[in-house]
């Protein structure tokens, strides 16, 4: 096919949408209050939220509450997605320059003495930062992914910088995979467990931790920390086991 | 004279930029010939698929969807629905992305590159 | 001045960013510059009230880019 025919296809498609848009009007306005996204049911997520769910954030609340059945399979979509990284590169690689594991860099420094050790005093930092993230994720903003992609930045920079003996340690792709799904399992096993007190798959009021607090309330609480540690694990998991896998084919020849 | 044309962006403006933006990575993804680049556009046109859904819940005066005590009635609020949808494609977002590269380097192994037209063999005609 | 503006300049950027992206060259200043586009894209959502979107966009941006240069390394800098 002539690339010049392939551009014009591209134009004449653009130019049909741009002047859809002007042409007609079936989109709201941006900045409408009664417009149809806004109306029906996001209005009893705002205005339930804190009464149904506890939480005051309420994107937490429709992520890990209201739909955390969504959540679950978004969650093994990003095990998946590990898994099949990890499949498509397990062959034995084709040209072998120096052993496994041989190409972290040692006594090669990163960015120079200063840059090093001031990446080293942020690790901590970061790691700290990520718990807060994550147990603060259903008061204020953050949740399980951003915690669990804070946790694995904290273990790139101690990957990627040359380590010294009280490092955070080498993953293997196949153990961080193992690890995704030890988060699934989290996620899933919150699920199940109302289940052996009555109720459904993932309803929280029916968790048997009913010792614990006064109000039934408050078990939704504990189920979202749950399900919010489950993704933090597999989502770390799975940047790890990916960042794993892509660092063993690379050659650091210079 | 400005309030003519924030109306219009708000009514038209606005989505045909994030249109622009959206043809303008499904153009990149045909055109380029380099897998790498092909990656890069996809995430261009995920970007602007995600921007497209969060402009729906926007609304004039409304903060963030975190509760505040003196504030209850929902058109004080942006729409949080959007957002929870979104947060979870970003996230999918980065999963396809390590997928594709695991293939890019196994295309690399086995044909030593990755150009669209030395693996096919084909070129464009002039 | 009002947020609709400013969304329409943020918008008009990652266009400009992403004409240099498919017409650029060198590999690895087109990821630098997809860094780029990611925090400016971080901005608009913040913009559009996402705040926690924008966090995402913050971190994933960081760790895809990371992913991008680990991978150039591997395979060719230059493109036709």
């Amino acid at each position: 096919m002539d690339k010049v025919k392939v551009i014009g296809v591209i134009v004449i498609i653009a130019g049909v949408i741009t002047a859809g848009f002007v042409m007609g009007d079936f989109l709201p306005a941006i900045g409408d209050i009664n417009s149809a996204p806004n109306g029906y049911l996001s209005v009893y997520y705002i205005t339930n939220a804190l009464h149904d769910t506890e939480a005051p954030n309420m994107v937490t609340a429709v992520l890990a509450d209201y739909r955390g059945f969504d959540t679950l399979f978004e969650t093994c979509v990003m095990f998946l997605a590990g898994v099949t990284t990890l499949m498509v590169l397990s062959s034995k690689r084709k040209v072998v320059k120096g052993k496994r594991n041989e190409h972290d860099l040692n006594g090669v420094s990163f960015g120079g003495t200063v840059l090093d050790t001031g990446f080293r005093i942020i690790i901590p930092v970061i790691v700290i930062y990520a718990f807060y993230v994550l147990s603060h994720g259903e008061i204020s903003l953050g949740g399980g992914f951003q915690a669990g992609a804070l946790l694995a930045i904290a273990y790139m920079i101690d990957r990627l910088i040359p380590s010294f003996q009280n490092s955070l340690g080498n993953f293997t792709e196949e153990a961080a995979a193992i690890i995704a799904g030890l988060g699934v399992f989290i996620y899933a096993f919150t699920g199940v467990l109302p289940m052996f007190n009555g109720g459904y798959f993932l309803e929280y009021d029916h968790l048997p931790f009913a010792f614990m607090t006064e109000e039934i309330v408050m078990l939704h609480s504990v189920g979202i920390f749950m399900i919010e540690a489950g993704v933090t694990v597999c989502v770390m998991g799975t940047i790890i086991n990916i960042l794993e896998v892509v660092l063993e084919r690379t050659e650091f020849d210079d | 004279m400005i309030d003519v044309f924030e109306i219009f962006l708000a009514e038209k403006g606005i989505y045909m930029l994030t249109f622009i933006l959206m043809g303008l990575g499904i153009f990149g993804m045909i055109v380029c010939g380099n897998y790498m680049k092909k990656i890069i556009c996809m995430n261009i046109m995920q970007v602007a698929i995600i921007f497209f859904f969060l402009t729906l819940g926007q609304k004039d005066g409304g903060t963030l969807p975190v509760l505040v005590h003196n504030l209850t009635s929902a058109e004080e609020y942006i729409n949080p629905l959007p957002h929870a949808l979104m947060l979870t494609a970003i996230v999918v977002s980065l999963g396809t992305t390590g997928v594709a590269l695991a293939l890019l380097m196994k295309i690399k192994e086995i044909y030593g590159t990755i150009e669209e037209e030395e693996i096919t063999g084909k070129r464009w005609k002039k | 001045m009002p947020v609709i503006l400013l969304e329409a300049y943020f918008l008009l950027i990652l266009i400009a960013i992403a004409i240099v992206v498919i017409f650029h060259k060198d590999l690895l200043a087109v990821t630098v510059i997809y860094c780029a586009f990611s925090f400016v894209a971080m901005v608009l959502y913040i913009l559009v009230g996402a705040a926690d979107v924008a966090f995402t966009e913050a971190v994933i941006g960081v760790i895809s880019t990371v992913y991008f240069i680990i991978a150039i390394k591997s395979i060719s800098r230059r493109c036709k």
